[in-house]
């Protein structure tokens, strides 16, 4: 067997399949799908196979998507009668611009999501993840257990602000060394090993630049319902902070109990060996002042009125100016989950402007669920989905539908939409699930069968009670 | 999957046994190819080639029979078809003059002399094949069972993995 | 009072050429000191610019320290006094010169290897600069500023010593009465008392008056010049020529002694030859010529006395120096001696550090197999009593491996096929050939052997017990290779004056082999060995000799090549060894000197005592009372070595 040759074949294998896929609609017709809702879905085709056999880097499907919207759905389609011409029957009449679909690129959660950014390379460039973690886990003395939530708790404090990928990193080469001191035949290896990445799944729900999913059900939210004319949600960052962070708490604790339930040590005290060193150039202190100044802004929204996703500017412009954040360090950023996000965005866009979330929502009969099994359901789905692909490329291809599902089951959007994002973090039964996991596995101190039972309870039990509790947390942060 | 090779030049049955029995814990994410003179090694280079594999470090004895160790590693380092191999010399034999060819005209990147100690011979080879790995740019996320340097999941952190 | 140049360095042999230089380069005209150390140098330039001029030159290194050379020069360069002095650091490796550099500190820089040209160039433009700067005026009125350069810096030079010269002699006092004015008054009231008496022309070399003759005359030297002399054992011995004056034989006249030099024409001389009775005569008519004559014998007995003691001071210098040349002489004789014996010491030396390094190179490679072998066992030792190993498959393969002989491709052949039949990974599979496994079959009997056993678990007994096995073969074989190394180095380094005894020349032969072993990696050993009897003779002095033929064999194809070792016997009383290289071949031009003692092709090259390899290796055939003797040409070379059977009861030296 090749590797070389396996692997091209699979993925030159990936590639027909989504050609196959997007050309399958253009020769059937669906009974009551309009023409336009036939575009849509050869599109929904090519996207969920390419972002979902990742043939080409999840970014790159994003492009394609875009690209295609604007060719087959936008007004620039009317220009194009030579070649495939306008789509017909779109529920406003006439195609939507193609600023539309291209404005997907600098939508405003974007910005946002830039905003984080700054602040995560900030935090990494002059070493605050790292001394945080120092500080933080002082306090939590040496019993292994105290140790781990400690850890856990450091991790998803970090992620909330950092992308889970990069904290699982940095965290990861805190607790190796710890890890590396234990017994080959400890079970507390697993624990720790463990304890970070979901950590880092967990505290990404925390706010909405922890993770894309987030920024992807804000962007979807902020959609205008074309009927009314109005965003189909609000949720400032603050908002989303009031009822994430206590799903996220409760969450840790549950990871945290079950991890130490599973794997116990058979060690009384860990020692840690971790010291603070704070940077104190002129540039490091700028960085703290604007990072606080912007979480403070964040934080307080409705006090001074500047929108989230303006705040999101802030760290953007000082940082840059005052060249904290150098060329070369702002070409290093990863745009590329930008443009992911911007694909989802887009392709929500595209949904809503074809009435292919109405056909989709025909095909069941919705109604008969409740708006309990509903919000179950599409949850069960993402949970599913991203378990066995990206988080981010989950949502983007799920929360479209749940915006056109709760819409025509009558549910609260805002609520589903959530549902979705918080499904696709957490996932993280397998290996393959997240980065996170990966790194975890990689490291060659946790198993398959001990990541996927632990992965796996917490999924299930975590999400049960996330159920249970978001609706009121929802209505307390004024989200509902 | 692309797999990194680590190749051992050594002549003396005995001691390439050893040495291949001290890297033993690499054989889960490495190829281990041994070989007992330089003809030999260039077969196996060949092999690599041909299999899609990366030679990622050499391991090589000065004095072998036919080639030099150290003409070898000059070879390779001047030839540029294997870029960024890791070079490690082991030997209780060369001069002090060999060495200086080896550094300066083989691009020798570590010494070790014989007799070794098997947990120093283990940190050159993993630290070796560490930078390796960051220089060439190859995804660090495999090696972490076995490589443990920080700066690996500081790469992992900064690299193309989404959420 | 004159120019100084100090200098100060660890190594007396530097200091040594760096004076010779300088004197040769000025002409003697500046004045070299060399000072020990840099306190010394500090205290010596400071004491010479407070009392004359501060030091011309100062040339810093240090012994064995060479940073402090840099540190001394910032030290003298903080001296305000010695700022004209123009500061050299010799050597040019130093670290921290750049700052130096940078302040001006240092003015010249000297390789330890100097080039006499560059240093000339570099000596004359720093004198000039010093001269220029201490005696300004000298510069001004002889040189054009655009003539600015090595020559006229040296004029400078000679017309300031020109200068001090004159100021020191008139400290001593100028001559107030010349010579020629009372001499040429003495002669003209000769001749006016006298009335202008005949002149004598003598040509050159003619003696004008002997020794022994009786005195009755003295010669006045009016025109060219005499010298006095003695014949000692019928040899002229010249005793005054600047000093014998203008009158001869006054001395001898007045003592009425015999004449006791004699005086000979050095060139045409023109003399007035007066007698006793006419310079009576004249002295009694002229007061003036008898005071000029006073003046004349006072001056001229004063400058004979001065010339008589200064023979004298350089008769004591010239035993002095004679007396300690024989010292010197008798020194250098014990140090030749001493040399030599520390040569063949070193030769000795020589053979013993080949084989040690020889020896410490061959020995790494089993101890390191050995050290890690011991490391593995105990590993898989632990594991198998602890995994409770099947004894039917420890006891088959404790038992049943012996050394492979298989080649690493041949191993990588046996392990991709045992790998992919049996459904195993490669690196388990490459244990699995290790341990002696070279077919599945092999693997299913041992399989078979355990029949209750999960496959899984055979196959890691397998595997640690055939690592066992594979560890304790690769012990036993170093072991014996050590046993085998240290025996040859026993035979190789015992002593000399033990008496001869029954050697097998092959046995001799294998243990040198065995010793070079890592040498003749790259190349071909053929032996031609014919049947040869035992022979009396000293094992360890013919593994020397074998030892260095073999070396310079293999150096002499760089290393490669083949050699070929021939043993035979040409008569019934005679073993022939012959030792053949294809390599460069000896040139003619040297073939004849090879034997000689300190002769060494390896030029350049510093070759540890091998330039007496060839000089001791016939001794020691010598003593053998065998010979031997080459045949050379590029590709073939051929030493034969040719003993007798029963070696002479008294050897030849």
């Amino acid at each position: 067997m090749n590797a070389t040759s396996s692997l091209f074949s699979k993925k030159t294998l990936s590639l027909l399949l989504a050609l196959i896929g997007f050309l399958l609609p253009f020769f059937l017709h669906i009974p009551g799908l309009s023409p336009a809702g036939h575009r849509l879905l050869s599109i929904f085709l090519l996207a969920v196979i390419l972002w979902v056999t990742e043939p080409i880097p999840l970014f790159a499907t994003s492009s394609v998507v875009i690209l295609t919207l604007i060719l087959f759905l936008s007004d620039m389609s009317t220009k194009l009668t030579w070649a495939w011409g306008a789509a017909e029957g779109f529920p406003t009449g006439a195609p939507p611009p193609y600023t539309v679909f291209m404005g997907s690129l600098a939508n405003k959660v974007l910005i946002l999501f830039l905003g984080g950014f700054f602040i995560a390379f900030g935090a990494a460039k002059f070493g605050v993840d790292k001394n945080l973690a120092a500080l933080v886990i002082k306090p939590f003395g040496r019993r292994p257990t105290r140790v781990l939530l400690g850890m856990m708790l450091i991790t998803a404090l970090l992620s909330m602000w950092m992308s889970n990928t990069a904290t699982t990193a940095t965290m990861m080469a805190v607790v190796l060394p710890i890890i590396h001191r234990l017994d080959t035949s400890d079970k507390f290896r697993a624990a720790l090993a463990l304890g970070i990445p979901f950590a880092a799944n967990i505290g990404g729900i925390g706010t909405p630049i922890g993770t894309p999913p987030n920024a992807i059900a804000l962007g979807a939210l902020a959609k205008i319902n074309p009927q009314t004319g109005e965003a189909l949600g609000q949720c400032s960052f603050f908002q989303w902070m009031i009822f994430a962070v206590p799903v996220s708490a409760v969450l840790l604790i549950i990871a945290w109990g079950l991890l130490a339930l599973l794997f116990r040590s058979s060690k009384k005290e860990i020692v840690i060996d971790m010291e603070v060193k704070w940077e104190k150039s002129r540039q490091a202190i700028l960085f703290y002042a604007t990072a606080i100044f912007t979480i403070g802004l964040w934080v307080t929204g409705s006090l001074h009125g500047i929108d989230s996703y303006v705040t999101g500017l802030f760290p953007v412009a000082i940082l840059l100016s005052t060249g904290v954040v150098t060329t070369k360090d702002f070409r290093s950023l990863e745009w590329d989950v930008l443009w992911l996000v911007a694909g989802g965005v887009a392709l929500g866009e595209g949904v809503a402007a074809t009435g292919f979330d109405k056909w989709l929502v025909g095909l069941v009969e919705w109604n008969s669920f409740g708006a309990t099994m509903l919000g179950i359901t599409i949850c069960g789905c993402a949970l599913l989905m991203s378990t066995f692909i990206s988080n981010s490329a989950a949502t983007n291809l799920l929360a479209p539908i749940a915006v056109a599902v709760a819409t025509a089951a009558g549910g609260e959007i805002v609520t589903i939409v959530i549902f979705v994002a918080l499904g696709a973090s957490m996932a993280m039964a397998l290996p393959i699930s997240t980065p996170p996991n990966a790194i975890a596995y990689a490291t060659g101190c946790v198993s398959t069968k001990q990541m996927a039972t632990a992965g796996g309870l917490i999924a299930i039990i975590g999400l049960g009670i996330a159920l249970a509790i978001l609706h009121p947390l929802l209505k307390l942060a004024g989200v509902l | 999957m692309k797999r990194i090779a680590i190749l051992i030049v050594e002549d003396e049955p005995e001691v390439r046994q050893a040495i291949e029995r001290d890297l033993e814990t690499f054989t889960t994410c490495f190829r281990i190819e041994a070989c007992e003179d330089v003809a030999d090694a260039r077969d196996i280079l060949a092999t690599l080639a041909s299999d899609a594999d990366l030679p990622g470090l050499i391991l090589c004895d000065h004095r072998l029979p036919g080639t030099s160790g150290v003409d070898f590693l000059t070879e390779l380092e001047s030839s540029g078809t294997q870029p960024g191999l890791r070079k490690v010399l082991l030997t209780g034999q060369a001069d002090q003059a060999d060495t200086i060819r080896a550094i300066n005209r083989g691009g020798l990147d570590r010494y070790i002399a014989k007799p070794w100690n098997a947990g120093e011979l283990r940190d050159v080879v993993g630290t070796q094949l560490t930078e390796f790995i960051l220089d060439q740019e190859i995804d660090p996320l495999p090696y972490l069972g076995i490589l443990s340097d920080p700066r690996l999941l500081d790469r992992i952190g900064r690299g193309p993995r989404v959420d | 009072m004159s120019i100084l140049v100090l200098a100060c360095h660890g190594d007396p042999d530097f200091i040594r050429r760096l004076h010779h230089a300088i004197i040769e380069i000025t002409e003697g005209h500046v004045d070299f000191q060399a000072v020990p150390d840099s306190t010394a140098l500090l205290d010596h330039a400071l004491s010479a610019a407070r009392h004359h001029h501060p030091p011309a030159l100062i040339f810093c290194g240090a012994g064995a320290d060479e940073s402090s050379a840099t540190t001394l020069i910032s030290r003298l360069h903080e001296q305000p006094m010695l700022r004209p002095s123009r500061k050299i650091l010799i050597g040019t490796d130093h670290l921290p010169m750049a700052g130096l550099l940078r302040q001006g500190a240092i003015h010249g820089l000297l390789d330890k290897d100097f080039e006499k040209a560059d240093f000339a160039t570099l000596l004359w433009t720093l004198l000039g600069d010093f001269l220029r700067h201490e005696f300004p005026e000298p510069v001004e009125i002889e040189s054009p500023p655009a003539e600015f350069g090595p020559s006229m810096t040296k004029r400078r030079l000679m017309i300031l010593h020109d200068r001090l010269e004159q100021v020191e002699s008139s400290m001593i006092g100028a001559d107030v009465m010349s010579d020629d004015q009372v001499e040429s008054t003495m002669i003209a009231e000769f001749d006016r008392v006298l009335g202008n008496p005949p002149r004598s022309t003598y040509p050159p070399g003619e003696v004008i008056v002997r020794e022994g003759d009786d005195p009755g005359s003295i010669w006045i030297i009016l025109e060219g010049q005499v010298k006095l002399f003695r014949t000692i054992e019928g040899e002229d011995l010249t005793f005054h020529s600047e000093s014998a004056g203008r009158i001869v034989g006054l001395m001898s006249l007045s003592l009425q002694n015999p004449i006791f030099f004699s005086c000979r024409a050095v060139n045409a001389v023109t003399a007035l030859c007066l007698s006793r009775q006419q310079i009576t005569d004249a002295i009694h008519r002229s007061p003036v010529l008898s005071n000029c004559l006073i003046t004349v014998i006072l001056r001229s007995m004063a400058r004979r006395n001065r010339r008589a003691a200064q023979l004298l001071t350089q008769v004591r210098t010239l035993n002095k120096r004679l007396s300690s040349q024989r010292d010197e002489l008798s020194a250098a004789l014990d140090e030749l001696r001493e040399t030599q014996r520390q040569l063949v010491e070193s030769a000795k030396m020589a053979t013993l550090g080949h084989l040690a390094a020889g020896m410490a190179h061959e020995l790494n490679n089993p101890v390191a197999a050995i050290i890690s072998a011991s490391g593995h066992l105990g590993e898989d030792l632990l594991s198998l009593l602890t995994t409770g190993a099947d004894p039917e498959i420890a006891r088959h393969l404790l038992t049943g491996v012996t050394t492979s002989a298989l080649s690493t491709r041949e191993e990588r052949q046996l392990r991709d096929t045992l790998a992919a039949r049996l459904d195993l990974p490669p690196s388990r599979a490459a244990r699995l050939v290790a341990a002696g496994i070279h077919h599945e079959d092999e693997f299913l009997r041992l399989l078979q052997l355990a029949p209750s056993s999960k496959r899984e678990d055979v196959i890691e007994q397998i595997d640690r017990a055939g690592q066992i096995a594979a560890a304790l073969r690769n012990i036993q074989n170093c072991s014996q290779r050590i046993a085998a190394l240290v025996r040859s180095l026993k035979t190789h380094a015992r002593q000399d004056d033990i008496p001869h005894e029954t050697t097998d020349l092959h046995t001799t032969l294998e243990d040198v082999l065995l010793i070079l072993a890592n040498r003749l990696k790259s190349t071909t050993v053929i032996k031609e060995y014919s049947k040869l009897p035992l022979i009396q003779a000293h094992p360890g002095q013919l593994q020397q000799v074998w030892t260095n033929l073999i070396t310079n064999a293999v150096q002499a194809m760089d290393g490669g090549g083949t050699l070929v070792i021939r043993s035979s016997m040409p008569d019934p009383a005679t073993a022939r060894i012959e030792i053949e290289d294809h390599g460069r071949g000896i040139p003619e031009e040297i073939a004849d000197r090879l034997f000689e003692t300190r002769f060494t092709t390896k030029g350049g090259r510093i070759e540890f005592g091998l330039g007496l390899g060839l000089p001791i290796a016939r001794n020691l055939i010598r003593q053998h009372g065998g010979d031997i003797h080459f045949t050379s040409r590029p590709g073939l070379t051929v030493f034969t070595i040719d003993l007798p059977l029963s070696p002479p009861p008294h050897p030849s030296p």
